[in-house]
């Protein structure tokens, strides 16, 4: 484990390198991080603009909802996200086989290896929209709602990382469908709705988006009080659950793969 | 002719990529279920919201996602990257077509490839859903529909290359791209019909370009305006597409100048 730390403190180091050497490239990324964070706070208010309570939700629910949905996308986008990118070429490539001789676990060294410091941008920008909407609706949650609400995005966080690594885990089989990862994106933008929206449909084919709406809701109940037991069970479940999935069926496609570009 | 022979040779091109390409057409898809789904809950026991009734809403999303794969040009990242940056558009310059129409050759059998995937998807989700889809368009209606979504697709094409080109002055314009990606969303209505919103937001989208690409070629489908306002549309939309041709000469004679290639 101590091993695995190292490695991960030095490729922290060798991004934040790459951030200096790069400058001009950070800002670019800075700006069209914070242009997404708007994108998303307007995309809220617009919806609930003639729409005061939705599914038993109201307004500030909902753009707390969104708010915590672009926190925890930040830490997404930041840590994660660009790995994926990356296994796309990494599969199209050829490029794997290097992967799998280290003398470390690749599941690891795929997912971890690069970190986009721009994107902690909506981290910040998301976290600064929270507390102005809290105090905005006079939400004061306390120590203990704060800290559930963080460990439970943390859940999260990992529930987002196993739906994206199940996925990409076909890429082995389909390595053209490179731009699954811009799916992914999208995908993961289901969880800014919540899933009482989901089950007043009525359709079994939008049920399979059931999980995905609990990521950032189930976190977001804790702030405004409304915390329920279940959701926070299913929450911690399904995320146990996918990743350990997730984590079978990346072994179980790597049986397939043929190392040809 | 030759212009046609190399669009037929990349309609060919597209069929290699067939799943690819529905992968791409999955995405605002999916986006558009999702607010067909809040409306539909939102909506629940109230028929309509300033004017706009489930149907027309249900319709207007649906064809959002067709019109946002099919009229929404994805050319500038190509054009940035591989033609300016690495330096590909040297063996465009001795062509004897001009690069704006090999460019136009290039995408344009990706969006009909979309737009099929799009009418599909249209009727399949008409069965779904109901018959919320009427088409009543008298054919006048029918024939400024057609210019309108025609020249949609010009202005988008061409709004998109311009922003390729800044790639002659500007190494990496992930900013400026996602800017202007962000208020092209916002004020091309892919979130909500523009007529929902607050009064001072319908005022500035109406002065930009983005509606004219996806907004009103999909309300004119649904035949909300008479002949006189499609025809202001059209007019409205020459005036842009005179606007962004004039703005990508200016960029194309200014950046051309500037723009070396190496290579053995």
């Amino acid at each position: 484990m101590q091993q695995y730390i190292n490695i991960y403190r030095r490729l922290l180091k060798i991004n934040f390198a790459e951030l200096l050497a790069y400058r001009a490239n950070f800002i670019s990324h800075l700006i069209s991080s914070c242009c997404w964070t708007l994108f998303q706070i307007i995309w809220i208010n617009l919806l609930t603009y003639k729409n005061q309570s939705i599914f038993g939700w109201k307004k500030e629910d909902l753009i707390i909802l969104t708010i915590s949905y672009v926190i925890l996308s930040g830490f997404h986008h930041c840590f994660l996200s660009k790995n994926f990118r990356e296994l796309a070429k990494i599969i199209d490539y050829g490029q794997l086989d290097s992967y799998l001789v280290k003398p470390v676990d690749e599941q690891f060294l795929l997912s971890l290896t690069k970190v986009e410091y721009s994107q902690l941008a909506r981290f910040l920008l998301g976290t600064v929209a929270l507390i102005v909407t809290l105090s905005k609706f006079q939400i004061y949650p306390s120590l203990i709602q704060i800290l559930s609400y963080i460990f439970l995005m943390g859940f999260g966080l990992v529930t987002i990382y196993s739906i994206w690594l199940l996925l990409s885990s076909l890429m082995i089989w389909y390595p053209q469908i490179n731009n699954l990862v811009g799916f992914l994106f999208d995908l993961t933008g289901v969880s800014r709705y919540p899933k009482e929206m989901i089950l007043k449909t009525n359709n079994y084919a939008i049920f399979f988006f059931l999980p995905i709406t609990l990521i950032a809701a189930a976190p977001s109940r804790y702030l405004f009080n409304k915390a329920i037991t279940g959701d926070t069970f299913l929450l911690v479940l399904e995320c146990g659950v996918l990743f350990i999935i997730s984590r079978l069926f990346w072994k179980f496609s790597l049986r397939f793969y043929t190392s040809a570009s | 002719m030759r212009a046609l022979r190399i669009f037929l040779l990349h309609c060919q091109r597209i069929f290699e990529y067939r799943l690819k390409s529905f992968i791409w057409f999955l995405a605002p898809l999916m986006n558009s279920i999702f607010l067909i789904v809040f409306w539909r809950a939102a909506l629940n026991g109230k028929s309509t919201v300033t004017g706009w009734t489930m149907s027309d809403m249900t319709a207007y999303y649906l064809l959002l996602a067709v019109a946002s794969t099919f009229l929404n040009s994805h050319v500038e990242d190509g054009v940035a990257d591989e033609d300016i940056r690495q330096g590909d558009l040297a063996r465009f310059l001795l062509k004897p077509i001009s690069y704006y129409w090999i460019k136009f050759c290039e995408e344009t059998p990706y969006r009909l490839l979309q737009c099929v995937y799009g009418i599909i998807f249209v009727l399949i989700s008409t069965l779904v859903w109901g018959n919320f889809l009427k088409f009543s368009l008298s054919i006048e209606n029918t024939i400024l529909f057609i210019m309108i979504v025609v020249l949609a697709y010009f202005i988008s094409f061409t709004y998109k290359l311009s922003l390729g080109l800044t790639a002659f002055w500007f190494k990496d314009a992930k900013g400026l791209h996602s800017a202007l990606d962000v208020v092209a969303l916002i004020f091309g209505g892919a979130i909500l019909p523009i007529q929902l919103f607050p009064d001072y937001l319908q005022k500035i989208a109406y002065l930009t370009p983005f509606p004219y690409i996806i907004y009103y070629p999909i309300t004119a489908f649904q035949n909300k305006y008479s002949i006189n306002i499609l025809f202001q549309i059209i007019g409205f939309q020459f005036f842009w597409l005179s606007i962004m041709l004039i703005f990508n000469r200016v960029l194309w004679n200014k950046g051309i100048k500037i723009f070396t290639a190496a290579g053995r």
